[in-house]
């Protein structure tokens, strides 16, 4: 018993360590939709509002993509603790990550109570493992999704072997919790929910059995109250036109066949297979660059070996019941993300990671059972130093070398110079419109000044997909350069390298102020102060030589 | 007369002794062979085909970059050299013969660029197979699944393993066939 848990708290202090240290550089920056997460619970923890005035909304707004609530809610605990900041706001996700190992332990101690050591490899695995590593360290809903998706299907499993009713409400508490965490598990949660309890609420003893369907009952009952705003909001035309955006039905070209039923139905068992494609799982990884690390997919490579023997000894032995069922999760985790465009989301298809990993664990123990102690020894102490190796290779030194830009590095840096230097106004070149977020975020610009400046029209709130691509507040103004009128005002120009060349600057007078370099020492960002008078002058000099001409 | 049925080495030299000795007359009958020469050239070379072996200049610049970024000149070298190199490129032969997209849905969602994908199987059959593959693993097929593991393993050594994909047809023979007669028959 002491060996146990003294090998847990290792397994968990090997989580931590890999997912708080360097977390505020690694990933490099703080990409758009961290920032977003972070102000609006900045905003929250201060106003109770988000970023547009409304008060505690079910879904935020932010960039038209209505992001799930759950972390933003209760990021205001450590943002609050430790200030607004970029180890504040990935907080939430590491601590999850982490804590994630105890749930998976009891959870497949639970599932397959035969395979002990099974529960300890796959507690491991995940505290190893470049997906769970790689998500836990960005302040995005994932990781904290999946860690209340497992621990409501713990509670689901405890709930099930016994007939006390509050675990069956604590149950309906969690799935709850977990379906407004985030998008995937949105439709993962209620679906688990409906399907674990009916594969294996049936066949009990008949006294029992009535009890246990009354708990059942009583617990889909709280859950769809809990649900209720959530569900409501669903037929929302913001919603609607979310997903639409994000599906592929409604796509016209590249269909194989004329016959649409067909050619959906071909596309989405092409997206649901790749999802379980050994080449997306071991080798190659999503085509994001800001949603992969360099040269490492999800799972190691060499797992690939003890992933297949683990199918085989799964479908070989005589395992209990529950634990065979096990496979339905398999089944329905990357159901979401297989009706998605993207062609292997890790981040929709998170909640595969757990099957997969008790997979490979159940292969591995396999094998353990068939090599003598000195190989085992030998193989697994190679294996597991082989697989933090090619993990700090990717994470520590090809990240933040290879795609710093993915990760809107440079911001804090720039938002730093800016408020160290004072500047009056500042106008930051955006063709999208998407990095005032990360001024208000390094800048740390109060909430309740932000929201008496914009004035939001908050009856449409759930119905707008898009955002404001110019925004003002404060001495900041984030638009695209307009080149007729700013270079007459007086301002700080900040633009990348591509937007101002060197040659645009010195034809319009422009002063260079800083730079922002990236880890490979080339300007990424330039600061500008514009001239005015000289342009003027300038101008007016061109006049009058044009006239005497 | 000399008793034919009992000139063996049998009643004189014990069994390791005897496997060994014809190990090496076999070795030596291939070393002896003059063709084994040329035929060695021919592995060397790939019997005329690419193989994973050799790097272009863009790939000496990827490695020499990325080993400027490691903290220490060793470590670089450890983690960024040829070796490495042709790993990777093992591995990524290695993944796509493993890949069903490749066989039944012409790679989608992840065709290769400059490569025209063909679908080398009816994606409508992918469930038969399926079938055939984990009632294969639960039955006695399971070499056949071993025999495919290590041809793939040989064949991806080789640059474009499209060239090689029918020598990995008796798996997908195996497999189609115990899934029609598991569904249809069984």
């Amino acid at each position: 018993m002491k060996k146990e848990r003294f090998l847990i708290l290792a397994i968990f202090g090997l989580a931590v360590i890999l997912r708080f240290y360097k977390l505020t550089v690694i990933p490099p920056g703080l990409y758009v939709d961290e920032a977003a997460i972070g102000y609006n619970s900045y905003s929250i923890a201060s106003t109770g509002k988000d970023e547009y005035g409304k008060s505690f909304p079910v879904y935020f707004r932010s960039f038209g993509d209505y992001k799930m609530p759950l972390y933003i809610y209760l990021s205001a605990i450590p943002i609050k603790l430790f200030g607004l900041n970029v180890f504040s706001v990935r907080f939430l996700s590491a601590l999850s990550g982490s804590l994630m190992i105890f749930v998976v332990y009891f959870l497949v101690k639970n599932l397959f109570p035969k395979e002990k050591r099974v529960a300890f490899l796959s507690a491991l695995l995940l505290a190893i493992l470049p997906w769970t590593v790689f998500l836990s360290r960005m302040a995005l809903e994932m990781q904290l999704g999946l860690f209340f998706l497992l621990l409501a299907l713990l509670f689901h499993q405890k709930a099930l072997q016994g007939l006390r009713l509050r675990w069956w409400l604590s149950t309906g508490v969690l799935y709850a919790l977990t379906s407004y965490a985030y998008h995937t598990e949105k439709f993962i949660a209620p679906l688990t929910f409906v399907v674990w309890s009916l594969v294996n609420l049936k066949k009990t003893e008949k006294k029992e059995n009535f009890r246990q369907w009354k708990n059942f009952l009583l617990s889909a009952v709280l859950l769809m109250i809990l649900l209720g705003p959530q569900i409501r909001l669903s037929f929302s035309s913001g919603a609607n036109a979310r997903i639409s955006s994000l599906t592929y039905f409604k796509d016209r070209q590249n269909l194989p066949y004329n016959h649409r039923p067909l050619a959906v139905l071909r596309k989405w068992g092409a997206m649901y297979t790749a999802y379980f494609s050994p080449r997306n799982l071991f080798y190659d990884p999503d085509p994001d660059p800001q949603r992969s690390l360099p040269n490492l997919s999800v799972f190691y490579s060499w797992m690939v070996v003890p992933f297949l023997i683990g199918l085989y000894s799964f479908l070989k032995k005589e395992t209990d019941l529950i634990g065979k069922r096990f496979i339905l999760l398999f089944l329905v985790s990357p159901l979401p993300a297989s009706l998605t465009k993207d062609p292997f989301s890790t981040f929709r298809a998170f909640p595969l990671v757990f099957p997969i990993a008790v997979l490979i664990s159940l292969g591995i123990s396999t094998m353990m059972s068939r090599i003598s102690k000195g190989v085992l020894i030998i193989a697994g102490v190679s294996a597991f130093l082989f697989s933090l190796g090619l993990l700090w290779r990717s994470l520590f030194i090809l990240l933040p070398n290879e795609r710093f830009l993915d990760w809107d590095f440079g911001y804090e840096q720039l938002i730093q110079k800016i408020e160290e230097n004072n500047y009056q106004k500042v106008l930051i070149d955006d063709f999208l419109g998407t990095s005032y977020i990360e001024a208000l975020f390094f800048s740390k610009y109060n909430p309740r000044w932000l929201l008496s400046e914009r004035k939001t029209d908050l009856t449409k709130y759930y119905q707008l997909t898009d955002w404001q691509k110019e925004s003002v507040f404060g001495r900041y103004e984030i638009r695209p350069i307009y080149w007729e009128k700013d270079v007459y005002q007086k301002q700080l120009i900040v633009a990348s390298p591509l937007a101002v060349s060197e040659s645009q600057a010195k034809e319009h007078f422009f002063t260079k102020s800083f730079d922002i370099m990236g880890p490979d020492g080339k300007v990424i960002i330039n600061g500008y102060l514009t001239n005015p008078e000289l342009k003027i002058a300038n101008n007016e000099r061109k006049k009058n030589e044009s006239r005497n001409n | 007369m000399l008793d034919f049925g009992r000139c063996n080495l049998k009643h004189l030299l014990p069994r390791r002794i005897r496997f060994l000795i014809f190990i090496l007359l076999l070795l030596f009958s291939i070393i002896a062979n003059p063709l084994f020469w040329n035929f060695r050239q021919e592995i060397a070379t790939g019997f005329g085909f690419d193989t994973i072996f050799t790097i272009t200049s863009e790939g000496i610049y990827q490695l020499n970059t990325r080993r400027s970024y490691y903290p220490n000149q060793l470590l670089g070298k450890i983690f960024e050299n040829k070796l490495t190199f042709y790993l990777d490129k093992y591995r990524k032969n290695f993944f796509q013969g493993l890949d069903l997209n490749y066989y039944f849905f012409a790679n989608h969602p992840r065709e290769r660029t400059g490569m025209t994908e063909k679908e080398i199987f009816f994606w409508f059959w992918l469930p038969v197979f399926l079938v055939g593959f984990l009632s294969s693993l639960r039955k006695s097929f399971l070499i056949t699944n071993l025999i495919f593991l290590g041809s793939l393993s040989i064949v991806s050594f080789f640059v474009k393993i499209d060239n090689f994909i029918l020598l990995l047809s008796p798996f997908w023979a195996v497999n189609f066939y115990v899934g029609l007669k598991q569904i249809f028959m069984e």
